[in-house]
């Protein structure tokens, strides 16, 4: 990875909201051209991982570089302005604005001519450029989500950060989502991503992050996180067979493993995944499909 | 008949037109500073005593005076943020509520230190009204407030429409957090929102002193129907607001009306109640209003 440019960084980040100190010594990276999956159990602090790059956090330890340059506790304004684009888990798109004035809004601190960069995420969202006049509140929870995506991509950002992008969305729309995180991916944008839906998401990814207690618990290729029995028995549900009985409470889980990287089994598999990261080529699945009710009431501001 | 049309529906739809530029200006600080402000009603009445000074200084048409009262109330909202509201930005908004409250004694005081209790008039006295098919009376003053609304309706609507600052206004009501998150300049969007807010306020409260008077209370006792309007249409919606404002307007004129025997349906005196009837019903049956705005 290391020839790679290395676009965002935190290094011995400790932070919380207020006085509650949520993460513990968190060490990340995001090279060019990567995706890069955080997992790990409800209350892990994957979320507040994330918001440490963008300023929403309190951070009292370590620092966080972007592009060389230091964006430590700098507010989320500023942090746009640096070229981080964040979408949130949940009201991320502005619902009484039409799809199009969303991404206009995206661009908002852009003052050259964004109309070219709107058209190509029309290509890239063509479900959306249909629907362009509409008020994106009255979308399909999946092409929320794309208004969302192109919304902060509206920016041409140096890194795009994903928090929990499937989360709510029925699984058909989970694949679709993924999809499109490649297709993003594809233009060359990399990505950082919270997931609760560790399997199909270590799957596309470079490398992912296992996070438990706001500390790093596990970092690899995500093949080889998704081939680790561990890993797999903790946080992706072991297989269909495994239950509620194999299950581990995670938090109790005191089992340090050091150097996951070290084994060769996993190597294998990671090249002959690797494939997916190859830009795949466009598909977008028909939008009468999941036409949701479009029927609520026009809203009027 | 026509006489439903001009002693009732004509001057509800007056007084509906003035609640609706009052209840814009409302609901746009509701939606974006997320708060109920209560001291709107006072820059209704700052901007009819301006219209007043120009129009007995000057000698001014009093439609010319309210571009001029207009620019001025939006110059003091802006200070009353800067000073008062600013400082707040990121409290609880109980306290912007309060601060609101505040200004609003302050500026009822200021207005009567000043300008004295007395009422005063800046209409050119009685007019007759202009007659249509005969039957449908309407005074010229009236078309000048109804014209006068459209114009301004029209520019604002525009402006939340077309322009990339009216479209932030826009997404801000909707989300502030997330209209920082994408990085618009909310500073520039709150000050955008006075500037309209305390405009129209101030329009409102020239043709009002047309219509009727100038004194020192008549924003405050507009102040609770306005927000009865911005609910009734839904918080953060301007054309939720002209909608509420009309039919509040229309509603308090009409139960006036002798619709059962010859005794007016609700004794003029009560006709107040009217707008609260319609805000409570509106709290229980559909918090959201009309537009579907936000539910505090």
């Amino acid at each position: 990875m290391s020839e790679k440019k290395l676009v965002l960084l935190l290094e011995n980040v400790d932070g919380g909201y207020g006085d509650s100190q949520i993460l513990t010594d968190i060490n990340m990276e995001v090279h060019q051209g990567e995706i890069v999956v955080i997992i790990g159990p409800n209350g892990a602090g994957k979320s507040t991982a994330m918001k440490s790059v963008f300023g929403l956090l309190n951070l009292t330890k370590g620092k966080v570089v972007l592009n060389g340059k230091d964006i430590t506790n700098m507010p989320p304004e500023k942090v746009v302005h640096e070229g981080v684009c964040y979408v949130p888990q949940t009201a991320n798109i502005f619902p009484s604005l039409t799809v199009q004035e969303n991404l206009e809004m995206g661009a908002f601190i852009r003052n050259d001519d964004f109309k070219p960069r709107m058209q190509e995420i029309f290509e890239l969202f063509p479900p959306l450029y249909e629907k362009r006049a509409q008020p994106a509140g009255t979308l399909s929870g999946g092409q929320r989500q794309m208004v969302a995506m192109g919304k902060a991509l509206m920016l041409e950002p140096q890194i795009l950060l994903l928090d929990e992008p499937t989360a709510g969305l029925s699984p058909l729309y989970q694949s679709e989502i993924f999809e499109i995180v490649k297709q993003v991916h594809a233009h060359g944008t990399p990505i950082l991503m919270v997931e609760q839906n560790a399997k199909q998401a270590l799957a596309i990814a470079d490398r992912g992050y296992v996070l438990v207690d706001g500390k790093n618990k596990y970092h690899d290729t995500g093949a080889a996180l998704l081939a680790d029995p561990e890993v797999g028995e903790m946080f992706l549900g072991g297989g269909k067979a495994a239950t509620i009985s194999k299950r581990k409470p995670a938090t109790a889980n005191a089992k340090t493993k050091t150097t996951p990287k070290s084994k060769s089994k996993t190597t294998s598999k990671a090249n002959s995944k690797s494939g997916i990261k190859k830009p795949l080529p466009k598909k977008v699945k028909d939008p009468s499909l999941k036409k949701k009710s479009t029927t609520t009431k026009k809203s009027g501001a | 008949m026509f006489e439903f049309i001009n002693f009732y529906f004509i001057p509800g739809l007056i007084l509906g037109c003035i609640y609706a530029l009052g209840a814009i200006g409302i609901t746009l600080t509701f939606g974006i500073l997320r708060f109920a402000n209560f001291s709107h009603g006072e820059n209704m009445t700052i901007g009819a005593y301006f219209a007043y000074t120009l129009v007995s200084l000057f000698g001014m048409h009093p439609l010319l005076a309210m571009p001029i009262a207009m620019a001025l109330t939006a110059f003091v909202a802006l200070g009353v943020d800067r000073y008062f509201y600013r400082p707040f930005r990121s409290s609880p908004s109980i306290m912007l509520v309060m601060a609101s409250f505040g200004i609003m004694l302050m500026a009822q005081s200021i207005i009567q230190f000043t300008w004295g209790t007395q009422v005063k008039t800046i209409s050119p006295g009685i007019q007759r009204p202009i007659k249509l098919f005969d039957y449908l009376m309407i005074s010229p003053k009236h078309l000048i407030i109804i014209a006068c609304t459209l114009v301004l309706v029209f520019i604002v609507h525009y402006l939340l429409t077309y322009t990339k600052t009216g479209k932030a206004m826009r997404a801000m009501a909707d989300s502030p957090e997330l209209a920082r998150l994408t990085g618009i300049n909310t500073e520039g969007v709150i000050r955008t929102t006075w500037i309209i807010g305390g405009g129209l306020a101030a329009a409102a409260g020239v043709l009002l002193a047309i219509d009727t008077q100038v004194q020192t209370l008549m924003g405050f006792q507009l102040l609770l129907p306005m927000f009865a309007a911005a609910i009734l249409g839904g918080i953060g919606k301007p054309y939720g607001a002209i909608a509420g404002g009309l039919i509040i307007g229309v509603a308090e004129e009409l139960c006036t009306y002798p619709w059962i025997g010859t005794e007016p349906l609700i004794a003029p005196n009560y006709k107040a109640g009217v707008a609260f009837a319609i805000m409570v019903i509106m709290l229980i049956w559909r918090p959201s209003g009309l537009f579907k705005g936000k539910v505090f």
